[in-house]
């Protein structure tokens, strides 16, 4: 628990809508933020309660309903009957808040009552931010003997994937193209078996570089890599191991990841992509360390139907405790120490050569890192010949043209030095936020 | 294992080309080992990826102009994103769905934006609208402010921005007439008769004879833009046209031409049917105008020749007499110059079995030669007529002079017919009438429509005529009525709870709301806390 939060940073508008689940929710709770409908609304914040706000909202019930907001997470509780979340109710009493017409007040008992029974869940189970994006668990709990059988069929597999390599090249690329999709499912579906879904899923993808030999050969030789790496594992260094073995696709543990060391800073949110894989949206909120620099990666995922909840707004920093997976990007949050807070200006943007830099510096430590979080100083956004880029005079950073034009960025920049934050792919630059002066334009 | 294995093999310092060209065909036929080739490729693809290469030496642009404007406020900015908005999350934040409706809503934000400018960033997609939609490009360009011409300049498709240009100008210049499609060449043909009509008839004339017939009648109707006395030749001409379309088109823009030998010929022919001279019940004989006794009518006999020539269909709809059409007929072309002043023609009786032939024919004329005088005098006679018997060919026609009465005749007819009740309102097309009024509506049109709405929905809550009522009054009361509004959806959900029969009313009254919301959009973002802002309306998407 925080000690006694004198000035909880107040959140704007925006950062309160980014949480609704959709449109009409947010509608919903722009118009009941104004209402009358509310009574006994307040903050409050103490050595027992963590920045807390809420309020009574007469519904169409008897019975008005509770709504409280605990700001570090946030997290939310509503009685209203509505299967939204946040509901509106949530929204409205934090849009309130955020306008500045929400009061400091001793809570009520019912406010109370909750924090306390979170505080005793956290403790009972740990961080409950860490069990939400934890990904695979209970690795450890099926014992040693498991642990090594699986061990064995992944080396298995893998060996069969090497093989299958050498037979592609064998045979000649030319000829795969002819193959479709099937002839690399065929021999993803082996490694799911062999329960390697990670290298599965970069096998599965190279269906999708057939048009694109060179593409295609590069993404054999990193598999290759993978498959070689695998089989003298040991005699890797450590890091590099365990990066592999995540990338391969053995299970880390949330609790792993958490029980590693802790790098706090202050986090600042670049920019937020969403994907859909399989039958999966994936959401990727890049953060960058204002004083260690660090690139790291939130990842969070929503099935159909499902939102993603989550505060992580571009624009905004977090001073939280993040651990690191292996591969050194991908992250859980620990602990948050404050509620996030907007930003006026982005730190740790680089010139184009020093961020190249970085990157081929990431791509030794973990090389089949498939995108990394770029934030490149006072570049102009300029079409060059066919091809889109990124410049401050002289070489340019290609853009990825499957992104479209990005006229918005280039508006934005009004052929002025901008700084770009987006993220970087083999197949090029994805723009995902622009800062011009003090201003934060999502891309 | 060795540099180089086999005859075409490819060895561990090869260079990428080689490689490739050595992967594509593969080891079996090259020679050589595959998975010494595997490793090679792993080396070079980490290389290759670490040191990606970049576009070398590319210019930096000029600069886009600095822009002294300030910045619409973020809640307008908001707005104004869901309006432009591709993605389907936020444009819902917009009540409207269709897009006439949400281009109002954008017309009319655009309005409202008093000098100040739309964030950078969102003059793409504004330009994006200008390419369609060219009644917002002067407003769109008021707005985007000097950046639209410096990207204007950067994509053809949004050249109609650029600098230079006036705001209606297009990016088509005279090559489409030469290779443009059909809708271009006549498109180009509009604009430069708006600009130099005889130029534009000039090139017409040039290539008349080699157009194809389709394409005469397509080319033919753009002379509508500035029809002129100077035109009448090759209209003449286009009255011998071996297509009937061509014809049609000519005749008709002959007729909006009195003083052309055209309109001479029509008014013989009017004047031979109707015999004004008659003598009124006193004897007395006033004036060039005739008598003031019953009008004489006297129907063509035949349908000749030269009748067929200027336009006149010789064979009646069916339920019309063949001599009653041809009068029709010819009443609807001829010069309403020739008759006397509305008020007095109409005052004097004519004989039953013609009267609704004549007063349909002087509508018709009265709408195609935009008389604002006759098409008054013979709107609210035929009014009555269409709500006694309502023929639909009455209601287009009533329609059609709706179109030329001026904005405070049609307020004042729309407010006259609601106060008959919404039923019988909308039964005389008074959703046109509407939608001609000026927007917002003026406040007698409004009172009228909000409290025709109030006695129809406050007991019955819904029906088809009042959904389509609010889909408009949506777009076009003065948005200051949104807590009326409000309160009527208020009492409609009282009576009809839980009804998704009445979900239009909830939309009526969200968009209102939403428009009311910009009315007093565009000023400066409230300082936030703790925090001097240099720019304060650039707040917008913090």
């Amino acid at each position: 628990m925080p000690d006694a939060v004198v000035d909880v940073p107040r959140w704007s508008a925006d950062q309160v809508l980014s949480l609704a689940p959709d449109a009409s929710a947010q509608r919903a709770a722009r118009a009941l933020a104004g209402g009358k409908a509310w009574s006994e609304v307040g903050f409050s914040a103490d050595d027992a309660l963590p920045p807390t706000v809420w309020g009574l909202c007469q519904g169409s019930d008897v019975q008005p309903y509770q709504t409280c907001v605990d700001l570090t997470e946030p997290a939310y509780r509503c009685t209203c009957p509505s299967r939204k979340f946040p509901c509106k109710h949530t929204l409205a009493v934090l849009l309130r808040w955020a306008a500045g017409t929400v009061p400091d007040a001793p809570a009520p008992a019912w406010v109370r009552e909750w924090q306390a029974s979170r505080a005793e869940r956290t403790r009972a189970y740990g961080p409950k931010e860490a069990a939400r994006t934890g990904g695979e668990s209970n690795g450890r709990a099926a014992g040693t003997k498991a642990t090594l059988r699986r061990a064995e069929r992944v080396a298995a597999g893998l060996a069969e994937l090497d093989r299958w390599l050498a037979d592609q090249l064998r045979g000649g690329l030319a000829g795969v193209a002819r193959l479709g999709y099937a002839h690399w499912d065929t021999m993803a579906a082996r490694l799911i078996d062999a329960q390697a879904p990670g290298a599965a899923r970069l096998v599965r993808n190279l269906g999708d570089y057939v048009g694109d030999p060179e593409r295609l050969l590069a993404e054999l030789g990193l598999l290759r890599l993978l498959a070689a790496g695998f089989a003298r594992l040991d005699s890797l260094p450590p890091e590099l191991a365990a990066t592999l073995r995540l990338r391969v696709g053995l299970p880390v543990s949330a609790e792993e990841v958490l029980a590693g060391p802790a790098v706090r800073d202050r986090w600042q949110v670049l920019g937020v992509r969403d994907e859909p894989e399989n039958d999966l949206l994936v959401r990727r909120v890049w953060l960058r360390g204002a004083q260690t620099g660090r690139a790291a990666l939130v990842l969070s995922f929503a099935g159909p139907g499902q939102v993603f909840v989550t505060d992580l707004v571009p624009g905004t920093a977090l001073d939280a405790d993040l651990c690191f997976y292996p591969e050194n990007v991908r992250v859980l949050i620990a602990r948050r120490h404050a509620p996030a807070a907007p930003i006026t200006s982005v730190a740790g943007a680089l010139p184009v050569p020093a961020a190249m830099r970085e990157y081929a510096q990431a791509l030794a430590r973990d090389p089949w890192l498939e995108r990394w979080p770029m934030v490149l100083a006072d570049v102009v956004p300029v079409k060059a010949g066919d091809r889109w880029c990124l410049t401050a005079g002289g070489d340019g950073v290609p853009l990825d043209p499957a992104a479209g034009a990005p006229w918005r960025l280039v508006a934005a920049a009004g052929g002025r030095p901008v700084v770009v934050a987006g993220e970087w792919t083999a197949a090029g630059l994805r723009p995902l936020s622009v800062w011009t002066g003090d201003r934060l334009v999502r891309l | 294992m060795t540099d180089v294995v086999g005859g075409g093999a490819v060895g561990r310092g090869a260079a990428w080309p080689e490689v490739l060209a050595a992967a594509l065909v593969g080891t079996q036929r090259t020679g050589g080992d595959a998975e010494a080739l595997l490793d090679t490729v792993a080396g070079h693809a980490l290389r290759r990826r670490a040191g990606t290469a970049l576009v070398p030496g590319v210019p930096l642009p000029a600069p886009a102009p600095a822009d002294p404007a300030g910045f619409v406020g973020p809640d307008a900015v908001a707005r104004v994103d869901a309006l432009l908005a591709t993605d389907s999350a936020t444009r819902d934040a917009v009540p409207v769905r269709d897009m006439a409706g949400r281009l109002e809503l954008l017309a009319e934000w655009l309005g409202a934006a008093a000098g100040r400018r739309v964030p950078p960033e969102l003059v793409p997609a504004l330009l994006d609208v200008g390419r369609r939609h060219h009644h917002l490009r002067p407003v769109l360009a008021e707005v985007a402010g000097p950046l639209a011409h410096w990207l204007a300049a950067q994509r053809p498709d949004w050249g109609y921005a650029a600098a230079g240009r006036p705001a209606q100008s297009t990016v088509d210049g005279p090559e489409v007439w030469e290779l443009g499609s059909i809708g271009r060449r006549g498109g180009y043909l509009h604009r430069l008769r708006q600009r130099d009509p005889a130029q534009a008839r000039k090139l017409l004339e040039a290539t008349w004879d080699a157009e194809t017939p389709d394409d005469r009648a397509v080319l033919l109707s753009a002379l509508k833009t500035g029809l002129s006395l100077d035109d009448e030749p090759l209209l003449e001409r286009a009255l011998d046209d071996r297509r009937r379309q061509v014809r049609v088109v000519a005749a008709d823009l002959l007729g909006r031409l009195p003083d052309s030998a055209y309109g001479r010929r029509m008014a013989a022919r009017a004047l031979a049917c109707v015999d004004l001279d008659t003598a009124g019940p006193t004897g007395s004989r006033t004036g060039p105008d005739g008598g003031t006794g019953p009008i004489g009518i006297e129907p063509p006999a035949t349908c000749d020749r030269p009748m067929r020539r200027d336009g006149i269909a010789p064979r009646p709809p069916a339920g019309t007499g063949e001599r009653a059409w041809w009068l029709e007929e010819i009443l609807a072309r001829a010069p309403l110059s020739v008759w006397p002043a509305p008020a007095r023609f109409l005052a004097r009786p004519v004989s039953e079995a013609w009267a609704v032939t004549v007063r349909r024919g002087l509508a018709r004329a009265a709408a195609a030669q935009h008389d604002i005088a006759w098409a008054l005098a013979l709107v609210d006679p035929l009014t009555a007529g269409v709500v006694t018997d309502g023929q639909p060919d009455d209601r287009l026609l009533l329609k059609a002079l709706y179109d030329v009465l001026p904005a405070q005749e049609l307020a004042a007819r729309a407010a006259a017919a609601l106060d008959r009740g919404l039923v019988g309102a909308m039964a005389v097309e008074l959703e046109h009438v509407l939608a001609l009024c000026p927007r917002p509506w003026p406040p007698a049109v409004a009172e009228a429509v909000l409290g025709a709405l109030e006695a129809h929905l406050g007991n019955r809550g819904a029906g088809w005529r009042a959904a389509s009522l609010c889909e408009l009054a949506a777009l076009r009361l003065p948005a200051d009525l949104a807590p009326r509004v409000a309160a009527l959806a208020e009492r409609v959900r009282a009576v009809r709870p839980n009804d998704p029969g009445v979900a239009f009313i909830e939309r009526f009254a969200a968009t209102v709301r939403f428009r009311k919301a910009h009315r007093s959009p565009h000023g400066a973002a409230p300082p936030r806390r703790g925090r001097v802002r240099a720019r304060a309306g650039r707040a917008g998407r913090r």
